[in-house]
């Protein structure tokens, strides 16, 4: 047998020999492992569900680009970083005599899709097959649900027509008016700009609206005249839009394009290929533009600036991005999601490498003197350095072999296990989606484990290298015994002490022996307890620092995301239903249909929540100087920095062009008086000097967060800049008692200017969330001024102008009832609201309905809590082996100590005393490296991320290190009681027989 | 007056074929202030009737009544309260509290006893013992004959009815055993403390009032020194 064998041989009856510390040894690599496995395979399925989900509400296509002609198409296609080019035509639209809501609803909205546009446009089917040719047609199942009178088999016969809406002048008005036409409200999208006597076409999925005095609805004929077979009933489209005027209707295209046609290509590309492809699909379309169009272009919106600072001019609305998608393969416009992904990745394989490093160092240092023994033994036999330094390698590196096949196996069961937990409370958040909500549509999406052979291979190679930098230092040291001191027992390698210690003398006089020995076991023996303040240190670091960062990321996804700025209070979360849940409902209807449940026996409990609409503004000056600080920052960066423009910004008042950082809007909510003098009360303001009708108190909600992303500046040069954000207390400059100017602008049709509308208000005071809670839960963007009705009541007086434009409010009554079945649910849910919603709504379902990110948010939570628990489980099976060890070492310390007569009552006291001072110096260590570890997650987040706000886990510290106090006196319960009186005789034996 | 005796002590360890009887039927008495050597060859049993009598491990069959008390009846806190009363042990390896100075070691069981440190009487132990310039050392910090005179120290410091001793010279040279032998024989003879040491050394043994000799567990002879000489 040669000298390696023998190393082994004696290697593995020691650890035979110290089986506990062995199998400890073994389940912290093991841990590990099945933690690094669950890290990396994790991370694909977790991916690739999410992906799946966004596939599954979005469609999978990665590009759409309107109105291209053959050439271009055929540019497109030849792109080598696209992989498919998929063909759309828009028909425009049909009549559709067949609908069951010919009210709203009157018409086909028609496309044609290549064949595979189906799949990348996630068009399911719900009975029937897909249209094989252009006169084969799929409708929406919304049609049939409204009471259409079609089916599959069925024929249409389409005589298409495009849309077109003009806006009536005031003479035109006025004729409209005569001839008996209805006054109404058109609602038209964002970015839709339409002045009186223009006719332009009307925007996509716009509604249907009747003859009225606003706007005259034109169709134009496209000559395109056909009958459509219906070969099956779809799904309503993602892209659809509730209250659009005609239902989806999805027709085949053969791929033919003719020389002057113009289509729509939807592209996916190969995203291995890191270009940029935004840029080279403009610069597709740009060849088409002559010079003036491409000026106009780039003085109207900017254009895009390629990552070589070329500027391509693009139409808005020209390239449609599906930045959901592309954000998984750090493709999209906003690289958030990758940069948490590869964050989250990184974070943890370093922190499952730390927790194992502590622990499998800490079995090493605690068992260094046994070891040494054996190991100079070995030496006295010829043993090289090398050779002692295998035997450690051999330990460490046995039981990983061992592990490593476990472990990963374990690792994609808790993969599995994890994802069979977790998929139906996430199917349930994307179930949850507005957008499916809203669409009525089905989700259901099954995960598969995805087991990349490169993620195991990375799961061995970091489970190696973290083992072997464990064991590196452990080995090191031992190699360097020699064989006369370690059979001897003067195995330390450090310098001893040769002063004194200072003699305990005031526990002495007091006669606490316990707290005497407790005190000198921690202070004066480091050594020995370095292992458990290690362990208990890395517990809390490790769990603070995850808490911390994946809080962070919550933070930051809150932050860059915009959550909802303001939602429902206290008093309105046990409601089940909600009457008038769009928002939308005329005030007659609701008030009679508010009569009915307020009288209704059925009815168990209302309560009527009202938000106004109305966005007025407080001109700048009202504010703080940091505010207005942050403000002329942002536009900075929005400006890049360009003082010229920045300064031109500020003073360029236009027409009719909004500075929207330069005018900060405000939210008005309005409360009942009683309502108002509640939430003034709980502030602690006194209102006993605004009873005077003109002096229209309001209160400010007193915190407020602005951001980069809050509007955009489409001002020439103007280019999105990183997310920054800030966040402000108190911030008006104006005092408790002083007045303040609502401004709104106004129109002077004679003078054709454009003016100030101005109604004074007197600031009452701020409040804070409690105050407000039972009535709503904020997170502002902008100012939110709450205002009693008697306020609103005395502005409409003061100026009837300004009062008419405060006009949107959105009322909604929640309520309860005694039966699901109650008659007055039934009379309710026939309701609609001026977009044909129905006005009766599940509560949950304002509640719960969450977007896409907000899911993934959820998701991300959840996954980082298991994996804090796992991180948490290696930590503390560290302690337990810390305080095997100690409690080991001591055998012979609590030998003596019981001849000298010691009980075991005072055995405990001297534990608990050693584990408060044990604990106390843990903590220290912990805050300290938390801290520092913090504050560069915090200099690194504000790099990408200026000013985010990051929260503090008030509750993770407390129970984390209530966690750690139990956990430690449970493990020196368990290993201490081994210590007990009767066994200790054989330690004193051992030396003196 | 007698202060020890010991009635038909046996102990047995492990059963069946691994049986070793360690002590078989053993049974004496000691005065009070008497100084007693028991001796015998390694494996004789001697350690283990040194830890029956004080207090620390327990017999298979058999009495020892110290003072009149009969200690194995006592309940474990009673027993150990016991012991840092009456008894002071010196064992052969010393077997300090690392972690302790000087000072603190001498002083332990009394302080365990929740009795307050009668700073006088340590410092005239600690001078006695020659360690006043090393008072604040840990163990790991002295010499074995300096860690061995701290054992002794703390043996003596609260005036144990009976100072028992196993082997207190094994680990060192013949000068500082010297010393310390003189050292307890000094305990015992100003202090007036029952002194009970084991050793296999026949020339410690016979500065003894008496010896007791044990072989394989029991007791082959029990008699004056004098009566020896």
């Amino acid at each position: 047998m040669d000298n390696k064998k023998i190393i082994f041989q004696v290697t593995k009856t020691y650890m035979k020999k110290n089986r506990k510390r062995t199998i400890v040894t073994f389940l912290g690599i093991l841990v590990m492992v099945m933690l690094m496995t669950a890290v990396f395979v994790g991370r694909d399925t977790a991916l690739d569900y999410m992906l799946k989900a966004t596939e599954e509400n979005v469609g999978s296509w990665h590009y759409q680009v309107y109105d291209i002609d053959k050439k271009q198409l055929s540019q497109l296609q030849n792109l080598d970083f696209v992989e498919k080019c998929e063909v759309a035509k828009s028909l425009e639209y049909t009549e559709f005599p067949a609908s069951g809501d010919p009210d709203t609803t009157p018409f086909l909205e028609l496309k044609e899709y290549s064949s595979d546009l189906f799949k990348l446009m996630n068009i399911k089917l719900r009975e029937g097959r897909y249209p094989k040719n252009p006169d084969e047609v799929i409708i929406s199942y919304r049609a049939i649900k409204d009471g259409a009178n079609i089916k599959v088999g069925d024929t249409i016969d389409a005589n298409c027509f495009e849309r077109y809406v003009h806006a009536y002048t005031d003479e035109e008005r006025q004729a409209a008016i005569d001839a008996g036409n209805e006054d109404c409200h058109v609602f038209f999208p964002p970015n839709y700009d339409i002045t009186p006597g223009e006719t332009r076409k009307a925007p996509e999925h716009f509604q249907y609206y009747k003859d009225n005095c606003l706007i005259e609805m034109i169709h134009e004929p496209t000559g395109v005249n056909k009958t459509l077979k219906v070969v099956g009933i779809m799904d309503e489209p993602f892209f659809a839009a509730p209250g659009q005027g005609g239902y989806i209707a999805i027709a085949g295209l053969d791929n033919s394009v003719g020389d002057d046609e113009k289509v729509n290509a939807v592209i996916t590309i190969d995203v291995t290929k890191k270009v940029d492809s935004y840029g080279e699909i403009a610069k597709i379309l740009d060849t088409s533009k002559t010079p003036e169009e491409r000026e106009a272009l780039l003085e109207n919106n900017g254009g895009y600036t390629t990552k070589t600072g070329e500027k391509i001019p693009v139409e808005k609305g020209r390239i449609v991005v599906n930045n959901m998608i592309l954000s998984f393969y750090d493709e999209g416009q906003n690289g958030t999601m990758n940069f948490i992904i590869m964050f989250v990745q990184v974070f943890f394989v370093v922190l499952i490498t730390l927790a194992s490093l502590v622990l499998i160092y800490n079995v090493f240092s605690m068992s260094y003197k046994e070891r040494s023994k054996y190991l100079g033994m070995l030496s006295s036999v010829g043993a090289t350095r090398r050779q002692k330094k295998w035997s450690v390698y051999y330990e460490v590196f046995s039981l990983l072999s061992l592990a490593l096949p476990i472990g990963i196996g374990l690792g994609l069961l808790v993969v599995k296990g994890g994802m069979e937990l977790l998929c139906p409370h996430f199917t349930e958040l994307f179930r949850t989606l507005s957008i499916n909500i809203a669409l009525d549509r089905s989700f259901d999406v099954d995960y598969g484990l995805v087991v990349n052979p490169i993620n195991i291979l990375l799961v061995v190679f970091f489970s190696i290298l973290a083992v072997w930098i464990s064991a590196w230092i452990p080995a090191r040291k031992i190699s360097k015994v020699g064989p006369v001191e370690s059979i001897r027992g003067n195995e330390t390698t450090k310098k001893t002490r040769k002063k004194g210690y200072k003699t305990y003398l005031g526990l002495m006089l007091k006669g606490k022996a316990e707290k005497l020995i407790g005190r000198a076991s921690v202070d004066r023996n480091r050594t020995a307890t370095k292992g458990i303040i290690r362990s208990i240190t890395a517990f809390i670091a490790l769990t603070m620092i995850v808490t911390f960062a994946t809080g962070s990321i919550s933070d930051i996804l809150d932050s860059s995301f915009n959550g909802d700025t303001m939602n429902i209070g206290t008093e309105y979360k046990d409601y089940k239903y909600i009457f008038g849940g769009s928002g939308f409902l005329d005030d007659y209807t609701y008030n009679l249909c508010k009569e009915d449940v307020m009288s209704s026996d059925e009815v168990t409990g209302y309560k009527e929540w009202e938000t106004l609409g109305a966005i007025e503004c407080v001109p700048l000056k009202y504010y703080r100087d940091e505010y207005q600080d942050a403000v002329k920052e942002i536009v900075k960066k929005w400006f890049n920095g360009n003082s010229e423009l920045v300064q031109k910004y500020f003073v360029d008042n236009g027409e009719n062009k909004r500075r929207v950082f330069a005018e900060p809007c405000s939210h008005i909510v309005i409360l009942k008086n009683d309502e108002f003098e509640e939430v003034a009360k709980n502030a602690g303001v006194d209102l006993s000097k605004y009873d005077s009708p003109e002096s229209n108190p309001v209160l400010v909600y007193n915190s407020i967060k602005i951001t980069t992303d809050d509007s955009t500046i489409f001002d020439n040069g103007a280019q999105r800049p990183d997310y920054s954000e800030y966040t402000f207390k108190e911030p008006l400059n104006v005092k408790v008692g002083d007045t303040f100017d609502l401004t709104v602008k106004g129109y002077d049709d004679e003078k054709e200017q454009v003016y100030d509308l101005v109604a004074p208000v007197g600031f009452a005071g701020y409040v804070n969330d409690s105050d407000i809670k039972k009535y709503y839960t904020l997170k502002p963007d902008a100012l939110v001024i709450f205002m009693p009705e008697k306020t609103r009541e005395n502005i409409n007086k003061i100026n009837p102008e300004l009062g008419k434009i405060i006009y949107n409010t959105y009322k909604y009554l929640f309520f309860n009832v005694n039966a699901d079945d109650a008659g007055i649910l039934s009379r309710l849910s026939q309701i609609k609201d001026d977009l044909d919603e129905p006005a009766l709504w599940q509560a949950k379902l304002l509640t719960d309905s969450r977007s896409a990110l907000g899911a993934f948010l959820d998701i991300a939570n959840i996954i980082a809590v298991c994996f804090t628990i796992l991180v948490a489980i290696i930590c503390l099976l560290n302690l337990y082996n810390s305080v095997m060890g100690r409690s080991i070492a001591r055998h012979k310390e609590f030998a003596v100590l019981y001849s000298m007569g010691m009980t075991d009552k005072q055995k405990n006291k001297m534990l608990n005393n050693e584990n408060v001072r044990l604990l106390l110096r843990a903590f220290i260590k912990a805050a300290l490296i938390t801290s520092a570890f913090v504050l560069c997650l915090y200099k690194l987040i504000n790099l990408k991320y200026e000013g985010v706000q990051l929260s503090m886990p008030v509750w993770t510290i407390l129970v984390t290190v209530l966690v750690c106090i139990v956990a430690l006196m449970v493990f020196t319960k368990v290993c201490y009681r081994q210590s007990s009186n009767k066994q200790l005789i054989d330690e004193i034996r051992r030396e003196s027989v | 007056m007698e202060i020890l005796r010991c009635e038909n002590v046996s102990k047995i360890y492990g059963e069946g074929e691994t049986e070793v009887k360690a002590l078989d039927n053993v049974s004496f008495t000691v005065e009070k202030g008497e100084f007693v050597s028991i001796i015998g060859p390694s494996g004789s049993g001697k350690s283990t009737l040194l830890h029956i009598l004080g207090g620390v491990d327990k017999p298979t069959k058999g009495k020892v009544y110290i003072d009149g008390t009969d200690i194995h009846s006592l309940n474990e806190d009673k027993l150990a309260i016991f012991r840092r009363r009456q008894i002071g042990l010196v064992y052969q390896f010393y077997n300090l509290m690392p972690v302790l100075n000087i000072d603190e070691n001498i002083a332990l069981p009394h302080l365990l006893d929740g009795r307050p440190l009668d700073k006088e009487r340590l410092d005239q132990v600690v001078e006695h013992l020659s360690l006043t310039d090393r008072r604040g050392n840990l163990p790991s910090q002295l010499s074995g004959g300096q860690q061995q005179r701290v054992s002794i120290g703390r043996a003596m410091y609260s005036h144990p009815a009976i100072l028992l001793a196993d082997e207190p010279t094994g680990n060192l040279d013949r000068k500082t055993g010297e010393e310390i032998i003189d050292l307890l024989k000094e305990s015992n003879k100003i202090n007036k403390q029952t002194l009970i040491l084991i050793t296999h050394d026949e020339s410690l043994a016979m500065q003894a009032d008496r010896i007791i000799s044990i072989e394989d567990g029991r007791i082959d002879r029990n008699e004056k020194v004098r009566n020896l000489v």
